[in-house]
């Protein structure tokens, strides 16, 4: 038999105890599964232990998944986590990325491979995390976020892709004095300012008149997997959303017009959160990304094309 | 300058203040403005300083020897010397009100029309006036036919919006209570499938070493590699054990399907296509399917009692009074902000009517809120969560169904409405109401029928 202990954890959260049953049941063979339906409990247990991955539903009586999550996040950080929702408001998928900074966010009926390849490829993240953890604790580091040792570089920039002049003023408001903020009004600007700057966040609307920047957004957390994401749009597509975070892993959801003071925070945890990355490389795994099944980059011009191919993102 | 104040005017020459009144009489004598009550006084300036009626100069006249005695003297002495002035420069409208506020009966004189600086223009009939009041009068009415016509086009319109959003609301929490027995059933049915590959493995490893036994001509080496054939797929499948557990995905699954079939059966009891719109109907049937189509907003939330008392049959058109229940029991689940929800529904006949009542241990509805929560509009949620119509939507479901639906209600204990609907066939269909119909019986009159829920510890 195998040692349980050498499986990492999964930890289910869900007030249905067929769900968390027939779920525990598909991966027990690979995972220790821990089950309840109390996000309380939920905490305490990712406290208690190394928990790799839990996955929560939204709808429960004691306290919704987006609090679960967010309190998980809060006392472990290095566990990923996963929504697993029937039915979620829009302001639950806009809390899941903002609040609970999910891995997935999976909908039932779920289709029970892309589940087992997103549990898994979550417990490979957390493996990273927990051993590199491991290893600045042991060399005297705080375990969570590694000591800024290193000769501070050039403070990174800020790039917003919008053509809307409002949108730029909020940004420049959200910037602080010493990173310099770039305005690119297209997609080519964009590409262009990234390949010549030293950009560490890229604050971007989805679409521009006609065109979608979707397909860039996610080509572009494969191309750089250290630039962290904030979407400033208006759009209320809860598909687009869903779609943004599990195959462009956007850090941020903020919408348009949207409360100045939160937008500054937004700003800030994203360049902390780039300096993060930075120092932890093995923290852009977390960033990596659903394949996706359509071609990320249709309708764009040999140029773009071209830009990303010189990063081995595939078009097709 | 408008228009409809030029055609009232009438350009009639004006007398001066120091012509005598022997004058001025043969001006009357003389005519061309017999449809003038009077004639105007001008000063050097021509501008207005009063005027002398027909009827004002008769009874001078009917005076013995009057003529004799101020035939000479200049009319000012006898004029009106505050007659009604209106400039042609305001509004036709300010001008109606100024000559209908200033008019005095029996009508005697007309009044004087001055241009923008002051002098005298002319005379304006006052029954002119009148009839332009008239005229105006049907204007606006038409308009107000026509704007009313619009408020009960874009009325439907929002009752439709609050259908559709009511609508929306209940399809999502129906598509949650769908997908997660799908999640888990679908799940199931897979792994399932997966186990019964392995088994088929198994099975034809067994087969294998089966028939290697019956076989006259297998080596001992043969039958060796057979058993160890099974032996490695025994490791990693434990087929009495996974079979066990494939039972259980079973029952899972058909319990997730059974739950799937009810919702499904709900909501088509709820819309009741296929039911005549009035009918007999047992309305705890009725209960029972608000309460599976709306139990998304609910079960996280609250714990249901129910007491029924057996209750008749009532004429009444099913889905609408669905519809009630389900609006009157999410605003119940709506107004609970704490976890030990309750919800007590119970039925009871009284007199003529059959009741049901839905009672909460929610926030309780402030006292100025109570007299509005019937009025369509009137809302305390936020913008977008509801439109204000769905309590007046179901006022007006009720009364069309000649029954009653009133509240009891106390701030920090709770609310219970009270819906009553007639056992026989109303006379009337829809009983009349003026807004003041409306408003539901004081609340202490119910809370002293029976409690309402305390919140418990």
């Amino acid at each position: 038999m195998i040692d349980h202990n050498l499986k990492p954890t999964l930890l289910l959260v869900d007030d249905e105890t067929r769900i968390t049953r027939s779920l525990k049941m598909l991966f027990r063979n690979e995972f220790n599964v821990l089950t309840t339906d109390d996000g309380h409990e939920a905490i305490r247990l990712v406290q208690a232990q190394p928990v790799a991955v839990v996955i929560s539903d939204q709808r429960m009586p004691m306290m919704p998944g987006v609090e679960v999550l967010r309190g998980i996040r809060e006392a472990s950080p290095h566990t990923m986590r996963l929504l697993l929702t029937g039915y979620a408001d829009l302001a639950a998928v806009i809390g899941s990325v903002n609040e609970g900074e999910i891995f997935r966010f999976l909908q039932k009926p779920w289709d029970t491979e892309q589940i087992r390849a997103d549990v898994r490829a979550a417990a490979h993240v957390a493996e990273l995390n927990f051993t590199a953890a491991a290893r600045r604790a042991q060399s005297g580091q705080n375990p969570v976020m590694a000591e800024v040792a290193e000769v501070p570089e050039a403070c990174p920039g800020i790039l917003l892709l919008d053509r809307d002049p409002a949108a730029y003023e909020l940004v420049k408001r959200a910037t602080p004095p010493n990173n310099p903020l770039h305005w690119a009004r297209n997609l080519d600007e964009a590409l262009e300012l990234l390949s010549t700057q030293n950009i560490g966040v890229l604050v971007t609307d989805v679409q521009d008149g006609q065109a979608s920047h979707v397909g860039a957004i996610k080509a572009l957390k494969q191309s750089h997997p250290q630039l962290v994401t904030i979407v400033l749009t208006q759009l209320r597509d809860y598909e687009l959303l869903v779609e943004l975070i599990n195959q462009g892993q956007v850090f941020r959801f903020h919408p348009k017009p949207g409360h100045v003071g939160t937008f500054v925070k937004n700003v800030q945890s994203a360049l902390d959160y780039h300096h993060v990355l930075q120092t932890q490389p093995e923290l852009q795994k977390r960033h990596s990304v659903a394949q996706s099944v359509k071609p990320l980059l249709t309708g764009l011009s040999d140029r773009v094309m071209g830009y990303f191919r010189r990063f081995g993102v595939s078009g097709n | 300058m408008s228009s409809p104040l030029r055609a009232l005017l009438d350009p009639v020459p004006p007398l001066t203040a120091d012509m005598s009144l022997t004058a001025v009489t043969e001006r009357f004598q003389a005519g061309g403005f017999e449809r003038m009550l009077s004639l105007a006084i001008v000063d050097e300036d021509h501008r207005p300083i009063g005027l002398m009626s027909r009827h004002a100069l008769m009874e001078l006249l009917l005076n013995k020897y009057s003529r004799d005695l101020y035939g000479k003297r200049p009319i000012h002495n006898f004029m009106n010397p505050l007659p009604i002035i209106v400039s042609l420069a305001e509004s036709t409208t300010k001008v109606i009100s100024a000559v209908t506020s200033q008019i005095r009966t029996p009508i005697i004189e007309d009044f004087v029309f001055v241009e923008v600086d002051g002098r005298y223009a002319g005379l304006g009939y006052v029954a002119d006036v009148l009839k332009l009041v008239e005229q105006r009068l049907g204007q606006r009415n038409q308009a107000l036919a026509h704007a009313n016509q619009e408020i009960k086009a874009s009325q439907a319109h929002l009752v439709q919006s609050e259908k559709m959003a009511a609508l929306g609301q209940m399809v999502a929490g129906v598509a949650h209570e769908i997908n997660t027995p799908l999640g888990y059933v679908g799940n199931n049915v897979q792994m399932a499938e997966e186990m019964l590959g392995q088994i088929h493995t198994l099975v034809e490893a067994y087969d294998g070493l089966f028939e290697g036994l019956l076989s006259e001509t297998a080596e001992p080496h043969d039958i060796e590699g057979r058993i160890q054939t099974i032996a490695a797929i025994r490791q990693d499948f434990d087929a009495v054990s996974d079979l066990a557990d494939l039972t259980e995905l079973f029952n899972d699954a058909r319990f997730g399907l059974k739950q799937i079939s009810d919702i499904v059966l709900s909501l088509k009891n709820f819309s009741r296509v296929d039911r005549a719109a009035t009918d007999q109907v047992d309305l705890i049937e009725n209960i029972e399917t608000a309460l599976t189509v709306g139990y998304h907003h609910l079960k996280n939330k609250v714990t249901i009692e129910k007491r029924f008392e057996p209750i008749p049959r009532v004429p009444c058109s099913p889905s609408q009074i669905n519809q009630v229940l389900l609006n009157v029991m999410t605003n119940a689940a709506q107004a609970i902000d704490h976890d030990q929800g309750k919800l007590l529904i119970r039925t009871y006949t009284r007199g003529e009517f059959a009741c049901i009542s839905i009672e909460d241990n929610g926030s309780g509805i402030p006292a100025a809120h109570v007299a509005h929560i019937f009025e369509p509009f009137y809302t305390t949620k936020k913008v977008g969560e509801g439109t204000g119509l769905g309590l007046s939507i179901s006022y007006r479901i009720i009364k069309d169904h000649g029954g009653d639906i009133r509240l009891a209600t106390k701030e920090g204990v709770g609310t219970r409405f009270e819906i009553s609907l007639p056992i026989t066939s109303p006379t009337t269909q829809s009983t009349p109401d003026t807004p003041t119909a409306r408003m539901p019986s004081p609340p202490e009159e119910l809370l002293t029928d029976e409690p309402v829920l305390a919140r418990s510890a």
